[in-house]
């Protein structure tokens, strides 16, 4: 066993890949929160009135609110006027048209992080909106979107182009008022993606976009907001990386999903922010309020992720199904190691007839990490023959680390059926032996087992997804029994 | 001053009053002094609120109304405490009947080897006293520091070591109307020692009750515990069971809750040394307005310890039942084997189930799992009945039982006992809504 403890060790101890700073002029704020700042960002971005009006409301609200501290995760208390609220790229006056426009250093950025924008966007079909820090530098196949009627584009874009869209939805799944971040979010967020799909459009491609923090000491406020009319179909790709960083970074996002009658959107996210090294310095804080909402009957909403990274996340995908026969699905695999802290579930609230929703939670957990599920399935009196099905399973490596269950069941109906499963272990030892004595090594064995354990979120995701997942897993875990 | 805080305050000063009045001159200065802070701990806290984790689905502005009315009330003249019905194989038990929070005379027939000693009689004080220091050393949550504050007496119940009681012990805990009564109990089984213990809580009218009962089984030793909760229907009832087990003791609880208006049990099973085991099976029903809230915490602190707990809750009428269960490995206790089963019947459309199964582990040798469901009656199971001619009204009446009797297991207590109460469950419980 001592070989292997340190093979593992040598797993375990990986650096983060990701882990390196561009160097570009940016324009910063400084530090600090105030309503002039807040004005000052919305001027920068030249926003209509009623946006800098939310603004301010929210920035109001959340000056009543506190921090919550209900989640099972601790971390030095966070002083909102050291953040920066703003940072850009500079840009020359007229955006970039294509990619030969675009900086270079930004692009050898992709390059390292491995997306060479135009050409794998071109060979995977798939359309980039890249927000490196806060403002969207380019955005590819945007004629093809639109020959179909679908608008993908910037958060700041969508605010100048379609006011009207983004005052119809903004903050109706999750108001400012909401909770303490998504409020903080409100009122600093400096940009996101904004997609819309007109009635019956199935989306000619899936979308993407890949966040990357940069600059040391700027928080991250994405807003996302992706609308889907009836009958309309889109699938939605979000992943992240952050460059190594020794203070911990504030990334607190929103994302907004609204279904309409018919229609389904399914977002699917690969979460790899710097963690922090093994003794728990730096790393991000990921504290993420993402909900959808299945406005209309036979709706769907279906979440998929895969979290590897960051210090803490904080985040709980969760559905209101509302229409009618409207279906909420979450898939998600969480990876904790070192120091590494999440919190994170789903909500499921069952409000219509005939609503469906499926959890599968996946956790594992390394090192000396904690790691807890907390979800909530609410039936309401109005949700005859709700039905909801949920399993939480989670992995433990080595006798530190810890694992939590807290699953929240709140029924009403009395025609409602609700089952929830959760088990905890570690891997068990006679599935190692099995695989060793077939010649197998222990690293491939654990390997094995725990994309086994994963496989039925991993399934979920679309396929670049899933390569790049399995891969994250690689670096992030195997390995890693003791 | 908000009317919530003028009903905080209005509690605080009747809780005060009645501690003032404490009648507890002879006991020793270290417990009068715990005791002194138990009654600041509540004052300063009061009751908790919903906003409070652990009550979120039970709502203490009623109870907090009733109780300072109650102690605001002199019942130093006691009125009638209400009987326990006899149940099958425990009419000649030997009984120890515990009335509005105190012994009420003195039981006779204890078997050899159980021995019953009280902090209100000289004899028996010095033993209780420091079982009860070790306990109020732990830290209170606020009924807990209530209770502490101003139980009037507390009792003892010891087990021998090696003593293997035979004989059912049956334990009733009766409250009157209008009184809010504190009892504390301790229970000690020595090394080696086996017993089986029937609890029974019953009440009448606006009763108020906030037990403590601490059981302490050493190394080797068995307790089959049976709780049997019939409060009146007007009665608020919160009992606190914690339970010490040592290397390879075992406990097997039965906990059966069908009455109250308002019910609130907490049950910790601390799993101390190697080996120790328990298994818990329960049932709350609720129906017309009444609240059952049950939570429970399997602490296993020690290698190779094992806990199994399955509950089951049924919702009639406009009842709310409510279910935490807690499985808590601590850091070392490896080999952990836990399970924990939830299942809930929702009979009525305006009933409601409120359940949250919680795992917390902090190390990786373990098997846990838990599962939880909330449903109605089998549709298949009703045709599979109403094919053979069984009309659904008995039909319902039928799975209903079943289910709540499913908790029931006659492996440790006498048939006709079990037969009995399995009969008495059947009464109480509803057809479920028959549209």
């Amino acid at each position: 066993m001592a070989t292997n403890q340190q093979e593992i060790s040598e797993l375990v101890s990986r650096k983060y890949r990701h882990g390196f700073v561009t160097e570009i002029d940016s324009e910063t704020l400084p530090p600090g929160l105030d309503e002039n700042v807040i004005r000052r960002i919305s001027e920068i971005k030249g926003e209509p009135q009623f946006m800098l009006d939310w603004r301010l409301k929210a920035y109001r609200h959340w000056l009543t609110m506190r921090e919550p501290a209900w989640a099972k995760v601790h971390h030095p208390p966070i002083d909102y006027q050291e953040i920066s609220y703003y940072s850009a790229p500079r840009q020359p006056k007229d955006a970039p048209k294509s990619l030969d426009e675009v900086d270079p250093k930004l692009l050898e950025t992709y390059e390292k992080l491995g997306i060479p924008l135009h050409e794998r966007a071109r060979l995977a079909g798939v359309a980039v909106d890249a927000v490196f820090d806060s403002v969207s530098v380019t955005t590819t196949f945007k004629e093809k979107l639109a020959e179909a009627g679908v608008i993908f584009c910037s958060f700041s874009e969508a605010v100048k182009e379609y006011p009207e869209l983004v005052q119809k939805y903004l903050g109706t799944v999750v108001p400012y008022r909401d909770n303490f971040f998504a409020a903080l979010n409100s009122a600093v967020f400096t940009d996101g993606s904004f997609v819309f799909i007109p009635k019956g459009v199935r989306c000619p491609m899936e979308l993407s976009t890949y966040f990357r923090i940069n600059q040391a000491n700027t928080g991250q406020f994405e807003r996302t907001l992706i609308v889907a009319e009836e009958g309309s179909h889109v699938s939605y790709l979000e992943g992240c990386t952050a460059p190594q960083r020794d203070e911990n970074q504030l990334h607190a996002a929103v994302v907004e999903l609204v279904a309409l009658q018919d229609a389904e959107i399914k977002y699917s996210t690969v979460q790899n922010w710097y963690p922090g090294d093994e003794e728990g310095r730096g790393g991000i804080y990921n504290f993420v309020t993402k909900r959808g909402d299945c406005r209309g009957a036979r709706s769907k909403i279906s979440w998929t992720q895969v979290e590897a990274g960051s210090a803490i996340t904080w985040k709980y995908p969760s559905c209101i199904l509302r229409g009618d026969h409207s279906v909420g699905e979450f898939y998600s695999v969480a990876v904790t190691n070192n120091l590494q802290q999440a919190d994170t579930g789903t909500k499921m609230i069952h409000i219509g007839r005939n609503t469906r929703s499926t959890i599968v939670s996946k956790g594992i957990s390394a090192g000396r990490a904690q790691q807890a599920y907390r979800g909530l399935v609410k039936i309401f009196p109005t949700a005859e023959n709700a039905r909801n099905y949920t399993q939480c399973d989670s992995l433990l490596m080595g006798g530190d680390c810890g694992a939590h269950t807290f699953p929240y069941m709140e029924i009403r109906n009395p025609s409602a059926i609700v089952e929830h499963e959760a088990t905890t272990s570690k891997i068990a030892d006679d599935q190692l032996f099995y695989c060793r004595q077939r010649g197998i090594s222990e690293e491939d064995a654990v390997n094995l087992i725990v994309n086994g354990f994963c496989k039925e979120v991993f399934r979920e995701l679309p396929m670049e997804f899933a390569v790049e997942a399995q891969n994250l897993l690689n670096v992030s875990l195997e390995g890693a029994v003791g | 001053m908000t009317l919530l805080e003028q009903d905080t305050q209005v509690l605080a000063d009747a809780v005060a009053r009645r501690a003032a009045a404490n009648n507890d001159a002879a006991w020793p200065a270290d417990l009068r002094a715990a005791r002194e802070r138990a009654l600041r701990l509540f004052t300063e806290q009061g009751l908790p609120g919903t906003r409070s984790e652990a009550w979120r689905y039970t709502d203490l502005r009623d109870w907090g109304a009733r109780l300072a009315k109650a102690l605001g009330s002199d019942t130093r003249d006691r009125i009638t405490v209400p009987d326990a019905t006899p149940l099958p194989e425990l009419e000649d038990a030997p009984t120890i009947v515990i009335a509005n929070g105190c012994l009420s005379g003195e039981p006779g027939g204890l078997p050899a080897g159980v021995t019953l000693s009280r902090l209100g009689d000289p004899q028996g004080r010095a033993a209780c006293a420091d079982a009860l220091m070790e306990q109020l050393g732990r830290g209170l949550d606020p009924l807990g520091a209530l209770n502490s504050a101003l139980f009037e007496d507390a009792v003892l119940i010891s087990i021998a070591d090696d003593a293997r009681i035979e004989t059912t012990l049956q334990l009733v805990l009766a409250t009157s109307d209008g009184v809010a009564a504190q009892p504390r109990i301790l229970v000690h089984l020595g090394r080696g020692s086996r017993a089986r213990l029937f609890l029974r809580q019953v009440s009448s009218g606006e009763a108020f009750s906030n037990a403590l009962i601490e059981f302490g089984c050493g190394e080797g030793a068995s307790l089959d515990l049976l709780r049997l909760q019939e409060e009146g229907d007007r009665a608020m009832a919160r009992s606190a069971l914690t339970f010490q087990l040592g290397r390879s003791a075992q406990l097997d609880l039965t906990s059966l809750d069908l009455g109250g208006l308002a019910i609130r049990n907490e049950l910790l099973v601390r799993l101390h040394e190697q080996d120790a085991r328990v298994r818990i099976n329960g049932l709350q029903f609720v129906d017309g307005t009444r609240h059952a809230d049950n939570r429970s915490c399997l602490e296993h602190l020690a290698p190779r310890t094992t806990s199994e707990e399955t509950f089951h809750g049924i919702a009639d009428g406009r009842g709310k039942a409510v279910f935490n269960g807690l499985v808590l490995v601590h850091p070392g206790a490896n080999g952990t084997d836990a399970r924990l089963g939830n299942r809930n019947l929702l009979l009525s459309p305006h009933a409601e189930v409120d359940t949250k199964p919680e795992l917390e582990i902090y190390t990786d040798d373990v098997r846990c799992s838990h599962g939880a469901t909330t449903g109605q009656l089998d549709a298949d199971a009703l045709f599979y009945l109403a094919s053979r001619g069984i009309d659904r009204d008995m039909a319902r009446r039928m799975l209903v039982s079943a289910f709540a009797r499913q908790v029931l297991s006659t492996e440790r207590w006498p048939p006709a006992l079990v037969t009995a109460l399995g009969e008495q469950l059947t009464a109480r419980l509803p057809h479920g809504d028959p549209s």
